[in-house]
């Protein structure tokens, strides 16, 4: 119950803030809409990609914000800008720059990631090989050994 | 053996006390003992042997350089070693000087040979062969002149209970002042067993019915006899055994008694007839002591009772074609008939001719007791039937069996000769283990107390046959039953080893010619250390029968070990090497392959040196294996965490495309979130700046 009333304690408080706070509501409800869209889509942990997108959304969205917040007509500036093409595509192309980003650098990470493990695999069999050579077949536990560590004579 | 100077190499006593072969040498002609003789096997002494153990010409090194003679015995007939230890303490102008003994390796055959060196050049024996002996001496010459001396000469030895054996007209050398008789020197006694190579004539009545080795231990008594038969020989005039077989020989002793039987028609009187009654008394109860002898040399008159006439049955008993009167001769016969002797026992005949005709009541007393323990039929039941009838009949007598003739307290000797001589042994073993000798001894009703002390012996040696174990069967057996035997092991064909402290060595010097054999401690050399050094190998016993090979190895070097620390060296550089090969399975017992490597090299170190015990505290070291067995189980883990991680990666690498995606996009995000706030910094700054 509690937290349904926090919630719902957030939601209109967010939904005073954006009475308050119109101009900006109205240009970030649009110009972040591809992170929104990204937000649903996105199945990665933690929304990783999300905040990628959204981030660089929010740069592109910037430029267009301080418009909206230096000018004595914000409401009629933020329309402006919001159906404005040219400002709707640097916004989206914000995003899209989230995206690439995203792409390029997890795939980077990613292969790194697998070579590295590819190597640390090498190492392992190394060591285990090494193992062998010092402790003999048993040290592999794959055969019955007695009290004392002996194979055990079938 | 031969080195470059063309010496030989031997060994000898010093090996024996000091555990390290001697350095004594021999030139192409002779070999040296123990560097205070030389014998010169080039110069046989005929004269001197005794039976098969041949005489050579030897010169004494030291002191006065005399000239000696040496008797170098055959390995098979068991030399009387403790024995040798008792004669060389008496020193008696009638007993031949012991100047040396040891063992020496004999060219002539190759391998060694124990030695005897006596002093002296003995002239010629009373007589060359003892066929049909008869010298004619005065009774006074015999009396004054030979007797007195080999009496005190035979206190001496009595005193320090040392039975003779040698008493023999061959084996007596006179000693003569220009032609004037001075005195007698008697000769070897310890090359042979107890009367080994005493003809029929000088053996008492039941030791000339036994075969040569199976004499047994001898007793005063039994020397007391060949002396008499010494004396009489030498008094005699004609010899009534002459012609006669060795069966013959005693049958006249059984049928007329020792006395008649060999003095014939000489007739004796007056004190000497009373010396000879008394020495040839076929009863040993009754035979003269030394004592006795001494005391008629004084004077003293005894009178030796007469000869006790054997019991005659008025009806004969028909056997194998002849017809027996007397139990004895009847038991002399039995051997060869045996089918007939089952007749004989299964129609009862036999008792009822003791019980009826005979009325012998101790004979079938002893009928009874001894024939309760025939058992039933089976394989060996007409063997056992001869050989426990043969106890009834006559229970003074040697044992009888498959063609032995064996005095139990001589048993051990006879199957020690019977190993050397690759002879079959089962006989043996039946004869303990079917309890003959142990019947034998139940009926004995002969005089020598020190016989029947053998039946605790002889339940102690068939314990070991029961057992098949390392340590005990047959070998156990054989040195048990004697203690003196050398050791028979295979190994040590070529070595004469009867003293632990002779092993090493000797094993040392055989790898020398021979490659290593499967295991140095067999079951001889097991069954011969328990006998001498018990606490050598009894810890080791257990592991010398595992079927773990490391268990057995490292038993052998911990007990070669410990020889090597009992008697204090010798190094043995040969045995440490080869027992330092057969490791491998002693070093496995380290799990870490590392330390393996550095301990075998340790260890391969050591054994070049030669020192057994080093090489054990670097193998057996308790802590360095703890260790190593926890350094295992560590590696074990290890080995096991590194799987698991491996298993898990592998997993994860199955799938490229999805491999590292959510920590890439988590590393984009940042990325992402740092160059979108510089971007946004960047762009907060131109718009303020204009």
């Amino acid at each position: 119950m509690k937290s349904k009333a926090t919630i719902l304690g957030i939601i209109i408080a967010v939904i005073c803030m954006a009475l308050v706070m119109l101009p900006t509501t109205i240009l970030l409800a649009v110009g972040m809409l591809p992170s929104v869209v990204c937000f649903v889509a996105d199945k990665t942990k933690n929304k990783a990609q999300t905040i990628a997108v959204a981030a660089f959304n929010l740069a592109a969205c910037t430029l267009f914000l301080l418009r909206v917040w230096t000018s004595q007509q914000g409401l009629g500036i933020a329309m402006e800008i919001v159906l404005d093409p040219l400002a709707i595509v640097v916004m989206y192309m914000g995003a899209a720059g989230g995206y690439a980003v995203d792409i390029i650098v997890s795939s980077a990470a990613s292969a790194v990631m697998y070579k590295k493990t590819e190597l640390r695999q090498q190492s392992i069999k190394k060591t285990q090989k090494e193992l062998i050579e010092r402790w003999g077949e048993k040290v592999t536990g794959r055969l019955q050994l007695d009290r004392s560590g002996f194979p055990v004579e079938k | 053996m031969a080195d470059k100077d063309g010496l030989i190499s031997d060994d000898g006593d010093n090996a024996a006390k000091s555990g390290v072969a001697p350095s004594s040498r021999a030139a192409r002609d002779h070999v040296s003992l123990k560097d205070t003789v030389h014998i010169f096997f080039d110069q046989p002494l005929p004269e001197y042997n005794t039976g098969p153990v041949k005489a050579y010409y030897a010169k004494e090194l030291t002191g006065n350089q005399s000239n000696c003679y040496a008797l170098v015995c055959e390995k098979s007939l068991m030399p009387r070693l403790r024995q040798a230890d008792i004669y060389s303490r008496v020193a008696h102008m009638c007993l031949n000087n012991l100047v040396e003994r040891g063992v020496v390796y004999w060219p002539p055959h190759k391998k060694e040979r124990y030695v005897f060196v006596y002093e002296g050049e003995l002239g010629k024996a009373f007589c060359l062969r003892e066929e049909s002996v008869a010298l004619g001496f005065s009774p006074k010459q015999v009396t004054e002149i030979i007797l007195p001396p080999i009496v005190t000469a035979l206190t001496d030895l009595k005193n320090k209970n040392f039975h003779h054996g040698g008493l023999r007209l061959s084996n007596m050398y006179p000693r003569y002042n220009g032609q004037k008789l001075e005195g007698v020197v008697i000769g070897d006694a310890l090359t042979t067993p107890y009367a080994y190579c005493q003809p029929i004539l000088y053996n008492t009545i039941p030791m000339a019915m036994a075969d040569t080795s199976g004499r047994g231990q001898g007793s005063s008594a039994d020397d007391m006899y060949a002396l008499g038969v010494c004396l009489a020989l030498l008094l005699r005039t004609n010899d009534p055994l002459a012609g006669k077989t060795d069966n013959q020989v005693i049958k006249e002793k059984l049928l007329h008694g020792s006395y008649a039987a060999i003095t014939g028609r000489d007739r004796f009187t007056g004190a000497i007839l009373e010396l000879l009654r008394g020495l040839l008394h076929d009863d040993a109860t009754q035979r003269w002591t030394i004592e006795d002898v001494s005391n008629w040399m004084e004077g003293r008159r005894l009178s030796p009772k007469q000869n006790t006439k054997l019991k005659n049955a008025p009806r004969p008993l028909k056997f194998s074609g002849g017809r027996y009167s007397q139990l004895a001769p009847l038991a002399m016969d039995l051997p060869a008939s045996p089918v007939e002797v089952v007749q004989l026992y299964e129609n009862e005949d036999v008792f009822h001719w003791i019980e009826r005709s005979l009325e012998d009541r101790v004979a079938v007393e002893r009928y009874r007791t001894t024939m309760a323990g025939l058992g039933a039929k089976g394989p060996l039941y007409q063997e056992k039937l001869v050989a426990l009838m043969s106890v009834v009949l006559h229970p003074v007598a040697p044992i009888r069996y498959k063609g032995l003739r064996v005095m139990p307290d001589s048993l051990g000797i006879s199957m020690a000769e019977a190993v050397e001589k690759r002879q079959d042994l089962r006989p043996y073993i039946e004869i303990i283990t079917l309890d003959i000798a142990a019947a034998w001894l139940k009926a004995y009703d002969g005089g020598d107390m020190e016989i029947v002390a053998h039946a605790s012996m002889l339940d102690a040696a068939k314990q070991y046959l029961k057992k098949t174990k390392i340590g005990q069967g047959l070998e156990r057996c054989i040195y048990h039953l004697w203690s003196s035997a050398h050791c028979m092991s295979p190994n040590l064909d070529d070595f004469f080893v009867y003293d632990p402290r002779q092993l090493l060595s000797a094993l040392d010097r055989m790898l020398k010619d021979k490659p290593a054999p499967r295991h140095f401690i067999d079951r001889h050399v097991t069954a011969f250390l328990m006998e001498k050094e018990a606490r050598l190998i009894d810890p080791y016993i257990f592991d010398l029968d595992s079927t773990d090979d490391y268990r057995v190895i490292m038993a052998e070097l911990m007990c070669l070990a410990g020889v090597q620390a009992r008697f204090k060296g010798p190094f043995v550089p040969n045995l440490a090497q080869a027992m330092a090969e057969r490791l491998k399975p002693v070093y496995e017992r380290y799990h870490d392959n590392e330390k393996r490597e550095k301990i075998k090299d340790k260890v391969d170190k050591v054994a070049s040196r030669g020192d057994l015990g080093e090489m054990v505290k670097l193998i057996n070291d308790t802590q360095a294996l703890k260790l190593d067995q926890n350094g295992f189980f560590s590696a074990m883990s290890e080995y096991d965490a590194l799987q698991k991680e491996y298993d898990d990666n592998a997993r994860f690498l199955e799938d490229r495309k999805k491999f590292g995606e959510n920590f890439g996009r988590e590393v984009s995000a940042v990325i992402s979130s740092i160059v979108a706030g510089v971007i946004i910094m960047m762009v907060v700054m131109s718009y303020f700046s204009g």
